[in-house]
């Protein structure tokens, strides 16, 4: 296997059943994630996005197909060890921040290293460092009701990299943010990119799909485009 | 390919040792939330410190209850026997109080050379007694030479009662130091146009000893004074006696010249105390020509006695408090488990987070139970101070023996984390299986 192959999805089916309903939310798809890839992906809503990021940052398992992450296979994983994977591997940047208010933005950065099973890292100055790469390095001691929506985003993104992951998931992140400061956070994310993470990043903002170096389409379910 | 069971176990070992650091970080992380949310915390502490208050004050009691029994029979002497006239349990209207003569007390010295002392008492409650214009109504207690030896009770000031004051029949006695104070103790001087208060500190000017007090209507020496013994049990005060010879006491008070009220034995080898009552007993129900179907007329009392006499009277209390207790524990566990699924509903987005962010099941459940326990831990500690405080004032209203030791600190802070425990399960594992992705739609 390819070295540099960091997720490999092949034939891809999800089914959700709600009642006597079913949904289709993927239906066959397969692609792959090198190492720095950067990948965007477009689509109407309900098409399928989030589902296939849910699959791909291991919060989900695929009903049909196989996804393979760093060499394992997600169907022969118990909860425990994609809770691993997510902590280890996967970073995620949601469109509402999801910030624990209660918690400081250090707090909040820290948290992914609570559930880390080595306690060796110096937790502390890897903060600092994730903060200052954020540009918050003076804002440690605030609550995330204290700072402005681009802030947040900034703080999530911090939290999202504290575990060094290799993967950045983001579900529209820039989808609460006016256009400057959609730039400011684009620019932070395409510097992860040139610095080597992986990132899959879903918008409905051709302008910020701009930034990634692949553009996929999805309509319902399947992937109908690779730009 | 498959995972060896040695690499596996291997990992699950490596893994063992940061599992307590895992843990020490949940439970910080627990804190916060817990000071985060306040009024669940503050729901959550007040129910439970209620039924820990409960707790702590029945273990108290209870302890207390023991201990004063221990303290009696401190005082009584855990070698010792109360004879006294009379059946006590089955007394029957026509049934004598007068039973012990000195005969029997003589005859009991000669057949119990294990007996160290035998010692006949007689009593006569409600006795007046006066001072020049001090008057009080006290208890005497007519006895042999040496009292305040023979019950290791440390006179104040003066000399005990000697041999020569009991067959001389002597008008001489002890007085108890409530006596003392009564009869020779002056109120502060009143200034003018204060009213007289009773509350106020009495102050004595003169030694009672060798003052002639009157008693009944017997001039009495005073040769000495008790001292102050531990306040009082079930509301009698044991300082408030006069202690007078007991040929004095039976001749020219209680005009008697046989009965005595009890006698007090004290045996060498008190490890064989019950073999003494039972030996005891045939030996009277002979002396008194007792027939074999009729009841003693008589009543040993024994240490063994006193303590389940005590025991048996605080038991009904404890049963209401114990019920109280059980049901204030109940209601504090079903309020935090409503507190605690209220809790999990309003915090499924977090829930969801910490699951993206890679936390297992169980860093969920752990969560939920650590912070119920921080919260049951705290309302412990308040209820036990809430439980000492209050039990301040049951001394207060009913006189009752409380004591408070680790036992019921302990008994109450475990229960508080036991319920802690056990009331957030159902709530934890609601939150530990909640899809983390429903969670953060
Ligand atoms: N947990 C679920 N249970 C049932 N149906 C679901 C679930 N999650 C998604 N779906 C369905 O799957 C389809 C894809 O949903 P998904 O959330 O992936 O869409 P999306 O492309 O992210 O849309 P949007 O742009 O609005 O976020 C939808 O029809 C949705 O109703
Ligand atoms: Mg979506």
């Amino acid at each position: 296997m390819d070295n540099h192959v960091l997720g490999q999805l092949s034939d891809v089916y999800k089914t959700y059943r709600v009642g006597d309903i079913t949904v289709e939310a993927l239906r066959g798809v397969s692609m792959t994630l090198h190492r720095g890839d950067f990948f965007a992906i477009m689509g109407v809503s309900g098409s399928g996005k989030t589902t296939l990021l849910n699959i791909l940052g291991c919060l989900d398992v695929p009903t049909a197909g196989s996804y393979v992450i760093n060499g394992k296979d997600v169907s022969q994983m118990d909860d425990d060890m994609l809770s691993g994977i997510r902590n280890e591997l996967i970073g995620f940047v949601f469109q509402n921040f999801y910030l624990l208010h209660y918690a400081t933005v250090l707090e909040n950065v820290l948290l992914p290293t609570l559930y880390k099973d080595n306690h060796t890292a110096d937790n502390t100055r890897r903060a600092a460092e994730v903060l200052q790469l954020v540009g918050l390095q003076d804002r440690a001691g605030f609550r995330p009701r204290q700072l402005s929506g681009g802030q947040q985003q900034r703080v999530a993104i911090a939290r999202a990299l504290i575990n060094t992951p290799r993967l950045l998931i983001c579900d529209e992140p820039t989808g609460q943010l006016d256009s400057t400061t959609a730039a400011e956070i684009m620019a932070i994310i395409k510097a992860l990119n040139n610095s080597g993470k992986t990132i899959v990043l879903v918008t409905h903002d051709r302008d910020i799909a701009a930034y990634a170096n692949q553009v996929l389409t999805i309509k319902d379910g399947q992937l109908v485009s690779v730009t | 390919m498959s995972v060896r069971p040695g690499v596996f176990l291997g990992s699950f070992y490596a893994g063992g040792g940061s599992h307590l650091g895992r843990l020490a970080g949940l439970a910080a992380d627990a804190f916060k939330a817990v000071v985060a949310f306040k009024l669940r915390a503050f729901f959550c502490i007040l129910s439970v410190s209620l039924g820990i208050a409960a707790i702590t004050i029945i273990v108290a009691t209870v302890e207390g209850a023991y201990k004063k029994a221990y303290d009696i029979i401190d005082i009584f002497g855990p070698d010792s026997l109360l004879i006294l006239g009379g059946n006590t349990e089955a007394r029957a209207v026509t049934q004598r109080q007068k039973t012990i003569t000195l005969d029997d007390v003589n005859a009991i010295r000669g057949g119990f050379p294990s007996a160290y002392f035998v010692t006949p008492m007689a009593t006569r409650g409600g006795v007046d007694v006066s001072y020049r214009d001090h008057r009080h109504q006290t208890l005497v207690i007519g006895s042999t030479s040496d009292y305040a030896a023979s019950w290791s009770w440390i006179l104040a000031e003066g000399v005990d009662l000697s041999s020569d004051d009991v067959t001389g029949r002597r008008n001489v006695c002890l007085i108890g130091q409530y006596v003392a104070t009564q009869l020779f103790d002056q109120p502060p001087p009143l200034r003018a146009g204060e009213e007289p208060d009773p509350t106020r500190g009495r102050t004595r000017s003169v030694s009672p000893v060798g003052k002639t007090i009157l008693v009944d209507r017997l001039q009495c020496r005073v040769v000495g004074v008790l001292s102050q013994r531990s306040a009082s049990q079930m509301g009698h005060n044991i300082n408030d006696r006069i202690i007078m010879p007991i040929t004095t006491v039976m001749r020219k008070l209680q005009n008697e010249s046989r009965y005595v009220t009890m006698v007090k034995l004290r045996f060498r080898d008190a490890q064989y105390l019950k073999s003494w009552i039972e030996q005891l007993r045939q030996f009277l129900r002979q002396r008194h020509r007792i027939k074999f179907d009729q009841g003693d007329d008589f009543t040993i009392v024994s240490p063994d006695e006193i303590i389940r006499f005590l025991v048996a009277f605080t038991g009904s209390l404890v049963v209401f408090l114990g019920i109280t207790a059980v049901v204030s524990l109940l209601v504090s566990g079903f309020v935090l488990a409503n507190l605690f699924n209220l809790s999990v509903r309003e915090r499924t987005n977090e829930i969801g987070i910490r699951r993206a962010l890679g936390a297992r099941k169980n860093d969920i459940f752990h969560q939920f139970i650590l912070e119920s326990t921080i919260l049951t831990t705290a309302g412990g500690l308040i209820g036990f101070v809430l439980g000492l405080v209050s039990s301040k004032f049951i001394v207060m209203i009913a006189e009752f023996p409380i004591h408070f030791s680790w036992k019921a600190f302990v008994t109450g802070l475990g229960m508080a984390i036991v319920v802690g425990v056990v009331f957030a399960v159902a709530p934890a594992r609601a939150a530990a299986n909640l899809n983390p992705i429903e969670a953060i739609r």
